[in-house]
């Protein structure tokens, strides 16, 4: 669902969106300058026609007084037609090119705003809502692609329609200009009143819609929930009245435009009128001809429309200011993991001793999830951390892998600041290994290649074959080419994590961070991922976040961490015979244990 | 998914269905719309009369009388104009609501395996995009049957003034309707792929936002931008495919038209100037090209909004086609007096045809007691459970609840007695007070709170800003999977079932949620028969007896710790489960 509609509050600083928006474009004047060239070209012969109707009328035909002429009505055709050709080729260049400017614009800005959230950090993520920052890159973009496609077209023509037509008039006769004036004030404040209307009748369509569409789409997505409690009734007249509610909020925006354009339709019918009318007069009088009455008649168009286009641009231009002041709102957040500038060069692949040295961090900087750790992880250990939910287990193993950088103290893989790496050497050495199996859409093997995008389809296979999942993969209907998506993908939680641990795998990083699953898997999935994920370990640096104690009794190394400190560490025996935290733990462990399966 | 069958007939009658229920409204519209297209064309003829008899002649009584009559003549139509829209649109949104409320009630009450084999983003589509498209196409009926009535009335004011004049002007609009429908028809496609790729360019930005832990971990960022440009590249050019069809098309729209002007000038101005024809007549016809610029286009864009609609009808006819494959019996009992008591009797069931997943499956469950299900992943032990409700339907056998088949239990009755808690927990987008009285709408609070109770929800829910107040589910605060499951516990108990099923109930949550779940679980198991299904050792030991479910067979009963002395699968089906610490 869209996040606008959860109503949370947004985050981002509001920033200058039309600067920002103009800075993009500048590049682009030349394209501009010839588009809005084009425009006025096309508008000036749209508005130079009602003239040669008029010249055809007085001196063709012979309406102005001083009888017709063949070579004049001739002379007037010919014009009339290069006229035509002009707005032909001018519309067409114009439509194009402001297009093409606003699809160029977009991409552009499509491509910053998504590299912008990749150099953003978890924390960036965490604070964000998901579906708000998708919004950002899909919905507010579709606004401003409304006014790029549309409006500046729309603006640009509207006026010099209207301001060009309004001198011609003039120019033409100012007795029936003023005449004509008349209906002027009704129709600008008939239409200001209709937007004001309309707009707030169609806010509450776009509130009804989302109801019923929220509603059908719980409905749907529940119905083994529904059927089973039996709640179709209820449901139906639930919906019903929802339903219900939307069609009426949908007929009050037609009341409103079945009053206004037919008045407006009324209200041009007045208008020919009254030119007739005050024409018919001045014509008697020889102030005008009936060419120019003509001419009046179908210039009233160029009044009418032009006023309608720009309040309908008024509301496009400011929902996209709006939009445009978002996008570069978050454009605006400043990377709080930036990359070293100046990265250490590194002479040989790192061996993966991690080093943290007085690490403070917190989330929030003033309530520390770590305070003051000091420890050092050798090159080959297997470390499994251990310790209450929420004691800053994860946070840690975050810290290895630089999503996050310590508030105070510094992180060091072997003697280098993690802070001083390039981002690519990081990765290569250090890759975490996260407890739910996330799957991009894209086949198995697409997959597992996401830890090395250049490995061979043998090496692929290979890394199956090494941590004995190979039976799995080509098991599936389409072996190594299935599709799966990170939605609706039919493998199992288990499944997925075997992906997960042939990717970690193909990367082979020195340092490993995992974090186990918390769940249960299925029993027949279970044996093989922890059979994959003790090859996956072998020979490597690796740090696990442990759920389960079963997993500490193994280590080399067992780190104890309660209240952001670490409190206890070393291995399985030398704790239990220390007699803390762990020891009480694994006994409790163990009695439970041992109950269960009696 | 395999591509859908579509029988444009058939969606072509469900439209026609609608509008036959609605003939009153859409005759008014349409005869509304009728009397605005001819008056319409009143308002040229009297500008002619206007200029031949009143100004030519400098007839100022004539003048004032024909200037009054156009401002009435037009006040009716305005009057049609706003009939015809109003009652256009309405009917057009009466359609569309109908059809939703027909949808809706239809996916409502189709079974399970329906349901199975639809996804939940295609039934949304069929009840929002193409209800959208036919309610597009209806609306517009009356117009265009106008301006079509507008063509044809000014070739025919053309043709009296004169029949050469009027087959030049007018030859263009025929040209200019094949024009625009070519147009409409090939603009689909190409806004169908903007769409698409826009569809793709979303699921790529919620990817690397869900995947943000991933990219990270493995440094692809690079790759994830790459994949961005692609899509976004893509949405370019097939926008600028649009764009080039607009440049190729839009200007011909205003050029064709002004071909039928020049004709009108240039010969009728000819004619006019050789007194075949008067000054006021040529004024008229201009003004009645000028009118038509629009209508002509709007033909060609309406037979292409047609083809859309019938398509997208056939796709609503689709789902409004399916019959729910579980009904009730036409005398259906209300469930007779009893405490539970469950009885399979030789159930043979497949979800697909020649691959049974119950294959002479035998079980008496006595009532009040509990039996935990366990088996290997595909022994059919869930199924054991979903054709207890009815939510499934056995090929043979028979289902019994206190000595009765359930198949001749009303629905309802059978359903509120049977409460289930499922493995994934939806809680839909209400408060939580609502989601607990889901089942049981007039519970009192003082029951909603009990049953929270029961379920161990209540301590947690107090200490929500908003108590039971708090809205939850998908648009709403987002409750732990531990919270979560607590409340549906108390959503099934509220309704005081006398069965109560717990499909996986625990398997979502770790370890240390599970013992709180597991202490709330052995208490409103109290007096209930319960069916348990897990993978957990520490769950299925709520169970008074253990029932192996072994290829669609009972293959051993008894309780856990006589099962795992005596039965091998036994053994081996729990033996991963071990390692589950504290």
């Amino acid at each position: 669902m869209n996040a606008e509609v959860t109503g949370l509050p947004d985050r981002a600083p509001r920033a200058n969106g039309l600067a920002g928006a103009m800075r993009m474009l500048a590049p682009r004047w030349p394209a501009i300058a010839i588009a809005t060239a084009a425009i006025v070209i096309y508008t000036f012969a749209s508005l130079a026609r009602p003239l040669v109707i008029q010249y055809a009328l007085d001196e063709g035909v012979g309406t102005g007084g001083d009888g017709g002429s063949g070579e004049k009505l001739a002379w007037a055709g010919g014009v009339f037609f290069a006229l035509l050709l002009l707005v032909y080729v001018f519309q067409g260049l114009s439509t194009f090119l402001v297009n093409r400017i606003g699809q160029d614009f977009l991409r552009e800005l499509r491509i910053r705003l998504f590299s912008h959230y990749q150099r953003m950090s978890l924390a960036f993520f965490g604070r964000e809502n998901a579906g708000r920052l998708v919004a950002r890159m899909t919905s507010d973009v579709a606004t401003v692609n409304d006014v790029l496609n549309n409006g500046f077209l729309m603006v640009v023509q509207s006026t010099l329609t209207l301001a060009g037509a309004t001198i011609i008039l003039f120019v033409l006769s100012w007795q029936l200009s003023l005449a004509t004036a008349i209906i002027l004030p009704p129709l600008v404040i008939a239409t200001v009143i209709f937007r004001v209307y309309s707009e707030r009748a169609y806010g509450s369509v776009r509130e009804r819609i989302a109801d019923v569409m929220i509603h059908m789409q719980e409905s749907f997505s529940g119905l083994r929930v529904v059927q089973a409690f039996a709640r179709e009734q209820r449901n139906m007249e639930r919906f019903g009245a929802i339903n219900e509610k939307n069609f009426w909020a949908n007929v009050n925006t037609v009341r409103i435009s079945a009053l206004f354009f037919p008045f407006v339709e009324w209200l041009s019918a007045v208008g020919i009128g009254i030119i007739l009318y005050f024409g018919g007069r001045l014509v008697a009088g020889d102030a005008v001809t009936i060419g120019t009455v003509t001419a009046f008649v179908f210039y009233l168009e160029f009044i009418f429309q032009p006023i309608q286009n720009l309040s309908q641009v008024f509301d496009m231009v400011q929902s996209a200011g709006a939009a445009l002041n978002k996008i570069f709102g978050i454009l605006a957040v400043e990377p709080d993991v930036p990359e070293a500038v100046a990265p250490v060069a590194l002479a040989a692949p790192l061996a993966g001793r991690i080093a943290l040295d007085d690490v403070t961090f917190g989330y929030n900087p003033e309530r520390p999830v770590l305070r003051n750790i000091t420890t050092t992880i050798e090159p080959g250990q297997h470390i499994v951390l251990v310790g209450p939910t929420g004691a800053g287990k994860s946070t840690l193993a975050k810290l290895m892998t630089r999503f996050y950088d310590p508030v105070q103290g510094r992180v060091t893989i072997d003697g280098y600041d993690l802070r001083t790496l390039a981002n690519s050497d990081l990765r290569r050495s250090v890759t975490m290994v996260p407890q739910e199996g996330f799957l991009f859409t894209g086949t198995i093997r697409e997959n597992i290649l996401f830890g090395r995008p250049d490995a061979s389809p043998e090496a692929v296979e290979g890394a199956c074959r090494t941590l004995g999942i190979d039976g799995f993969v080509e098991s599936l209907p389409h072996g190594y080419e299935t599709m799966v998506s990170f939605r609706g993908s039919r493998l199992s939680a288990g499944e997925k994590q075997l992906v997960s641990i042939a990717r970690a795998f193909l990367a082979d990083p020195p340092v490993l961070i995992l974090d186990e699953a918390t769940s249960s898997l299925d029993p027949a999935t279970e044996e093989q991922v922890e059979e994959a994920l003790r090859k996956l370990l072998k020979g490597r640096t690796s740090v696990v976040i442990a759920h389960r104690l079963s997993t500490a009794e193994h280590a080399d190394r067992v780190l104890v961490v309660d209240d952001g400190a670490i409190v206890e560490d070393g291995n399985h025996r030398e704790l239990l015979a220390r007699g803390g935290y762990y020891s009480a733990l694994y006994r409790q462990w163990t009695s439970g244990r041992a109950a269960r399966s009696a | 998914m395999p591509e859908e069958h579509l029988d444009l007939r058939a969606g072509r009658d469900l439209i026609l269905r609608q509008l036959r229920v609605r003939w009153l409204s859409l005759f008014v519209a349409f005869s509304a719309g009728l009397s605005w297209g001819l008056l319409r064309l009143v308002v040229p003829v009297i500008t002619g009369l206007t200029i031949d008899r009143a100004i030519v002649h400098e007839n100022h009584g004539l003048l004032v009388r024909l200037v009054a009559l156009l401002v009435v003549v037009v006040a009716f139509q305005a009057v049609f104009a706003g009939t015809r829209r109003y009652w256009a649109l309405r009917t057009s949104y009466r359609i569309e609501a109908d059809l939703r409320m027909e949808l809706y009630d239809r996916v409502n009450r189709l079974s399970f395996d329906y349901h199975d084999r639809t996804a939940t983003g295609q039934l949304m589509a069929r009840g929002s995009v193409d209800l959208h498209e036919i309610q597009g196409f209806l609306v517009n009926i009356p117009i265009n049957s106008a301006y079509l009535l507008m063509a044809t009335g000014s070739f025919f004011l053309l043709l009296r003034v004169n029949v050469t004049l009027a087959f030049l002007a007018m030859a263009v609009y025929p040209v200019v309707t094949w024009l625009s429908v070519r147009f409409f028809s090939q603009l689909e496609p190409g806004t169908e792929r903007v769409q698409v790729g826009l569809a793709s360019l979303t699921s790529v930005v919620e990817e690397s936002i869900a995947g943000a832990r991933l990219v990270r971990a493995f440094g692809r960022e690079k790759h994830e931008i790459g994949r961005m440009e692609k899509v976004a590249g893509d949405v370019h050019r097939d926008s600028m495919e649009v764009v080039r069809l607009r440049t190729v098309y839009g200007p011909l729209f205003y050029f064709l038209p002004g071909i039928g002007q020049l004709v009108i000038l240039g010969y009728g101005g000819w004619l006019a100037l050789n007194g075949h024809m008067t000054t006021g007549q040529l004024v008229s016809s201009l003004q009645f090209l000028n009118m038509l610029v629009w209508p002509v286009q709007s033909l060609g864009e309406m037979i292409a909004s047609g083809q859309r609609a019938l398509v997208s009808g056939a796709r609503v006819w689709n789902v409004l086609k399916e019959e729910p494959t579980i009904t009730e019996a036409p005398h259906a009992r209300r469930l007779p007096a009893g405490g539970g008591e469950i009885a399979f009797n030789n159930v043979t069931f497949a979800y697909q045809e020649n691959r049974p997943v119950l294959d002479e499956f035998t079980l008496d469950v006595p009532a009040g007691t509990s039996i935990a299900l366990v088996g290997a992943t595909g022994s059919g032990k869930s199924t054991v459970a979903r054709l207890l409700p009815r939510f499934y339907e056995p090929e043979s056998g028979a289902v019994k609840i206190d000595g009765t088949d359930v198949r001749e239990l009303r629905l309802k009755d059978l359903r509120r007695n049977i409460g289930i808690v499922f493995e994934e927990t939806f809680l839909f987008s209400d408060t939580i007070r609502n989601n607990i009285a889901y089942g049981r709408m007039d519970a009192s609070d003082e029951q909603i709170e009990r049953a929270a109770r029961l379920a161990h929800a209540h301590d947690f829910i107090k200490n929500l800003a908003e108590g039971y107040d708090t809205i939850v589910g998908e648009q709403g605060f987002s409750l732990s999977g531990g919270q979560r499951q607590r409340i549906a516990i108390a959503r099934a108990i509220l309704m005081e079932p006398r069965i109560l099923i717990l499909d996986d109930a625990t398997s979502s949550v770790d370890a240390r949620m599970e013992e709180e779940i597991r202490t709330a679980l052995r208490e409103v198991m109290q007096g209930r028969t319960t069916l348990i299904i897990s993978h957990r050792l520490s769950t299925i030991s709520l169970a008074d007896q253990v029932v192996l479910v072994d290829d669609g067979k009972v293959a051993a009963v008894g309780p856990h710790a006589d099962l795992i002395r005596s039965s091998h699968r036994y053994r081996e089906v729990l033996g991963q489960l071990e390692a589950v610490a504290s």
